[in-house]
């Protein structure tokens, strides 16, 4: 005897609209969920690294140059070492041109006096004005360099007195002569000259010590000397 | 193959083609959404892998070298320090410096550039760092020839006559009042 399967009667009826959705998110809830989380990742995740990645690249290439400017650097800094003893030469001479104490311009004051004397002129007023910022200096800066103004007024023999102003030029010190005005006393029988002499000594004055180093420092070990101030030293 | 078809009884209803269709397409959407996952993470963590063996290992390596070369810089902080302060003394004297003309030089061009022309009186600096001569002249026909002569010299520019007067206690004396430049030649 045969065993036959039978079927059972297929069910006609339509599926409710719950079932159906239910059916649907069934079928579809993992290939939407899986886009979504894709779409997350390169959103979130691959798209900022790959920028990352581009400004990191960035970052190689502002560091590569750096790093070229820090080795053209040591190159100059070679170089100065090379040339140190030229350097704190002129150093030296600028110091002497304009020293940092106020005892070198009361020297130098001193000085004008005595070759007063031995020219046979006589002071008849000297004054020692306060000192001033010079133009180009920023009161600001960690150092700046003064004008301390010097004022003679000298009388006597107008050969006494040019070959008193030629010495003056003569002094290993650094002065300039703002002033001068020479001229015949007003009297007919008188042979004297007056000498109205401004002389500006200049001096380097530290305004603010913690920063002076800083302010050496920062200067790039390509610069040097300013060439008029060479050529004069 | 009767067995076969006795083991065939089953009391759940036999799936309709479509149904069947259905379940496939699904079972492959879930192979395709979970290679879609995977080789998502795959790009990023390969683009991890690539940063931190290319590009983070020379950041650090350039890194490196920046600071042994700023350390080998500072060995020389002493150099650098005594070439700042001349440079920077220099550029400040710069000003000075130029303005420098000596006196003794004002002297020298107008005392050679009167000679016996006139007999000079008076020699000035001015504040505006002009320069300035006044000359006692007997003949006003001499003054053209003290102002050729001041000409021909390389160290003065821009001479200017600043006034010429008739001496009131002298007759037929006049005062020449000249300024004038004193350049660096």
């Amino acid at each position: 005897m045969a065993v036959k399967s039978f079927k059972l009667p297929e069910k006609k009826k339509e599926e409710p609209l719950t079932k159906k959705i239910e059916k649907f998110l069934n079928i579809y809830i993992l290939p939407v969920g899986a886009i979504v989380l894709f779409f997350g990742i390169v959103i979130f995740l691959v798209i900022p690294k790959i920028s990352k990645i581009f400004s990191k690249i960035e970052e190689i290439r502002t560091l590569n140059s750096e790093y070229d400017l820090k080795e053209s650097e040591l190159v100059a800094v070679k170089n100065l070492e090379n040339e140190k003893t030229t350097i704190l030469g002129n150093l030296t001479k600028i110091n002497e041109l304009a020293p940092s104490g106020q005892t070198k311009v009361v020297e130098y004051g001193n000085k004008i006096a005595e070759l007063t004397k031995t020219h046979n002129l006589t002071i008849t007023n000297q004054r020692l004005s306060d000192s001033r910022l010079e133009n180009a200096s920023n009161n600001e800066s960690a150092l700046v360099l003064r004008e301390v103004p010097n004022l003679f007024e000298l009388q006597g023999e107008l050969l006494d007195i040019k070959q008193f102003v030629q010495d003056i030029s003569q002094l290993s010190d650094f002065v300039v002569v703002e002033e001068i005005e020479m001229s015949q006393v007003n009297s007919e029988e008188s042979s004297l000259w007056l000498l109205s002499l401004t002389l500006i000594k200049y001096q380097f004055t530290v305004q603010r010590p913690e920063l002076v180093d800083q302010l050496f420092l920062a200067v790039p070990p390509q610069s040097r000397i300013d060439d008029e101030v060479l050529k004069y030293l | 193959m009767e067995l076969q078809e006795f083991f065939q009884f089953n009391l759940l209803p036999k799936k309709t083609e479509k149904e069947v269709k259905v379940i496939k397409d699904r079972d492959e959407s879930v192979v395709y959404s979970l290679i879609l996952i995977f080789a998502a993470i795959f790009i990023y963590l390969l683009l991890n892998l690539i940063q931190m063996i290319f590009i983070d290992s020379k950041i650090n390596q350039i890194k490196e070298n920046i600071t042994q070369v700023s350390s080998d810089i500072n060995l020389f902080q002493e150099v650098r320090k005594f070439n700042g302060e001349t440079f920077i003394k220099s550029i400040l004297l710069k000003s000075p410096v130029n303005k420098d003309v000596k006196a003794a030089q004002l002297i020298e061009i107008s005392d050679s550039s009167i000679e016996t022309k006139g007999l000079i009186i008076g020699y000035k600096r001015l504040e505006t760092g002009e320069f300035g001569v006044i000359v006692e002249v007997s003949d006003l026909n001499n003054v053209a020839p003290i102002l050729d002569s001041l000409e021909t010299k390389d160290e003065i520019e821009k001479i200017v006559i600043n006034s010429i007067v008739k001496d009131p206690f002298s007759e037929n004396t006049f005062i020449l009042d000249i300024k004038f430049n004193i350049i660096k030649v």
